[in-house]
């Protein structure tokens, strides 16, 4: 009985990891159709951020503030400089730009920081509440907490703020928005920079738990595309429950049936949707626009 | 605008599963291939091709292959060469990549025209080099690589001067069995020919001596999450837990074990020597008993000598086997080479399999008819913070 509970806690807790990467991912995409595989980088960048940051005496939480900052900066620039000037261009180039983004940043970092694995100190480092033989550590529901927070303003942001409107609109019918006025270009720059920074808190949080190194992105990313595509493309909702549906799926898995299978078995998940249920599980099937 | 999205959606499945299988191959970096000596004239030189991963993920373990080899290599030229003739070390970065470590090695052979091979990080890599180098009958060696299968090949000219995974979870177990009272253990292990290796082979050998085995899980290559692993071997209740893998997951294990409230015995393997487990898990690693080929020692001159020159040339303390035993290597050729007096490959490869008590810096060394060294390992704990080495063969 522990065990299913710790299973579940444990499950609980990766998806809500996942669906605050994934909800950047997700927001980026419903906006500038961009499926953008450096999201996973954006997270490294936080935590090296952070790293650094700690190590230079600044404390963890105003780190994890600046990772958001840093990441969201370096967003910009990625934005200007392999994102903004194929605007027009067909979606695939944009994702092969991306492609080309996340290696050119993960070469980058081992070039400056090298490739060794660096650790990151938080106040709760090694601390954990045991809840009756359930054990969680205090950093990992720091994790839930402000991914939690995180979500819900993002969900609250995009219902009932001119911005979120704004944004709502330019990824229902960008053509259309701009006749009304919407300032689709910016929308999109503030929207990529809001969804890679996101990430970029999931990396400064997750880095005393992970350790930093410049590879660490990758599997997020992949994680992330898995919960987004489970979720609905550019659905935020479908983004969080997706997350905690995967987060369940790995840590079940992994606990009855096998670790060595856990990731085979969530990617069989993944097929298994595309198949069945391509726009996603939360997404309704709309009627083709005209 | 729908069917587009499905499109792009199916891209990104096709996409992702690409990546996936990407995933465990370090990005390429390209930079380290320059050679360490001048190369003058080409004739009057013994070129020793090197290969291992100077890029990614393992680069750390290879730079310090690189170091040890390239100290060797200094050391023997500043001394003349061996039969007048200087050493010239020609460095290949073959990213951990099969295919890659292929390509470099059939580069040296074919355009370099290497007289000796040393190499790599990774088993699997090693295994299909030195399928190369034993079709010209290149005098080959492997400091590093421990699966058992590579000198069991049948291969004449292949040499390994480190113990391989079956000895050194055979001399594990024994210690174990005889020294510490665990008897019920568990095994997480690395999804790696590597990991699944030695935990099969720690596996046979502690149930044939009377010891059980609870379960094994399994990780894979950089992940991060271990929670799953750990909560279901903390349902097992065993009395001690075996990583069988490397540092950079293993430390995060111990963390993560940590956090989950276990308190255990750890035991783990050579990879877990030098700085890195302490600097990684910290706190989490105190206790920890593992294997050690290799440790800078006080009181051993002929360590003491390799760690101060080390130290001098590149800064920092050798503190795991990573440089040590390809420093052996590179010196266990000019041995070959001095006795056979001849750069022939075949003569050089029967003189190095005459080569008996060769005293190198990590011990005693004679190689097996199939080019395996008789070596024995230590056996360290993390105490404090500090690696001690608690057991020595004499």
């Amino acid at each position: 009985m522990v065990e299913f509970a710790q299973t579940l806690v444990n499950g609980l807790v990766l998806g809500a990891l996942y669906s605050l990467v994934a909800l950047g991912l997700t927001l980026i995409y419903g906006v500038m159709g961009l499926a953008n595989f450096a999201q996973g980088e954006f997270a490294m960048i936080g935590g090296f951020s952070a790293f650094f940051l700690v190590q230079e005496g600044v404390s963890y939480p105003l780190a994890v503030v600046i990772g958001f900052a840093v990441a969201g900066i370096i967003g910009l620039l990625v934005h200007l400089l392999a994102f903004y000037p194929l605007r027009q261009s067909n979606h695939i180039n944009m994702m092969l730009s991306s492609l080309g983004v996340s290696l050119f940043l993960v070469n980058l970092a081992q070039y400056l920081f090298s490739p060794n694995p660096q650790v990151v100190k938080s106040p709760l480092s090694g601390e954990s509440f045991n809840l009756g033989g359930i054990f969680i550590s205090q950093q990992r529901v720091l994790i839930v907490v402000i991914s939690f927070i995180l979500c819900l303003a993002t969900f609250l942001l995009l219902k009932h703020t001119k911005f979120g409107r704004s944004v709502q609109a330019a990824s229902l019918d960008p053509d259309t928005a701009t006749l009304y006025g919407v300032p689709t270009k910016r929308i999109s720059f503030m929207t990529f920079i809001l969804g890679v920074a996101l990430t970029g808190i999931a990396g400064a949080l997750l880095a005393p738990v992970y350790n930093v190194y410049p590879t660490m992105g990758i599997s997020l990313t992949l994680k992330a595309f898995v919960v987004v595509v489970l979720g609905g493309m550019g659905n935020v909702s479908g983004a969080i429950a997706g997350g905690v549906i995967v987060g369940l799926i790995e840590s079940f898995a992994g606990g009855y049936i096998s670790t060595g299978f856990q990731d085979a078995i969530v990617f069989t998940v993944l097929f298994v949707v595309l198949i069945l249920k391509p726009q996603g599980i939360l997404t309704k099937v709309q009627g083709e626009k005209v | 605008m729908n069917k587009w999205r499905l499109k792009t959606v199916g891209m990104c499945g096709t996409a992702i599963l690409v990546l996936s299988l990407l995933n465990a191959c370090a990005p390429p970096k390209g930079a380290d291939q320059a050679s360490s000596s001048k190369s003058s004239g080409s004739k009057e030189e013994i070129k020793i091709g090197f290969v291992s991963q100077l890029s990614g993920g393992g680069a750390l373990y290879g730079k310090q292959m690189e170091n040890g080899a390239k100290l060797a290599v200094d050391e023997i030229n500043k001394k003349g060469g061996i039969l007048g003739k200087k050493i010239k070390l020609i460095i290949q970065d073959d990213q951990a990549n099969p295919s890659e470590s292929v390509k470099v090695t059939q580069r040296l052979v074919t355009e370099d025209r290497i007289n000796a091979w040393i190499g790599t990080l990774k088993s699997s890599d090693t295994l299909t080099d030195i399928g190369i180098t034993s079709k010209q009958d290149i005098p080959s060696f492997v400091p590093v690589a421990v699966a058992n299968s590579i000198t069991e090949s049948d291969y004449t000219n292949v040499y390994r001067n480190v113990a391989n995974n079956s000895m050194q979870a055979k001399m594990f177990v024994d210690y174990i069995l005889k020294k510490q009272p665990h008897k019920k253990l568990a095994i997480i292990a690395e999804n790696t020919d590597y990991g699944r290796g030695l935990s099969e082979d720690f596996k046979s050998f502690f149930e044939k001596g009377g010891g059980e085995i609870v379960n094994v899980e399994y990780y894979n290559v950089g992940q991060k999450e271990f929670n799953d692993q750990l909560t279901k071997i903390k349902g097992e209740k065993p009395d001690g837990i075996v990583i069988s893998g490397l540092v950079a997951e293993g430390a995060l294990v111990l963390k993560q074990a940590q956090d989950l409230g276990m308190k255990t015995q750890w035991y783990s393997f050579g990879g877990f020597s030098g700085a890195a487990p302490i600097k990684l898990a910290g706190k989490a690693a105190d206790g920890m008993i593992h294997t050690e080929y290799f440790t800078p020692i006080k009181g051993d001159k002929k360590i003491e000598t390799f760690v101060n020159a080390y130290k001098t040339k590149f800064g920092d303390k050798p503190d795991a086997y990573y440089s040590a035993a390809t420093y052996d290597a590179v010196n266990l050729y000019a041995e070959g080479v001095k006795k056979a007096k001849t750069l022939d490959n075949k003569k050089v490869n029967d003189a190095l399999h005459s080569i008996s008590n060769y005293q190198g810096v990590m011990g005693s060394i004679s190689f097996q008819e199939d080019g395996q060294a008789t070596t024995k390992v230590w056996m360290a704990q993390i105490k404090d913070g500090a690696q001690t080495v608690i057991f020595r063969p004499e």
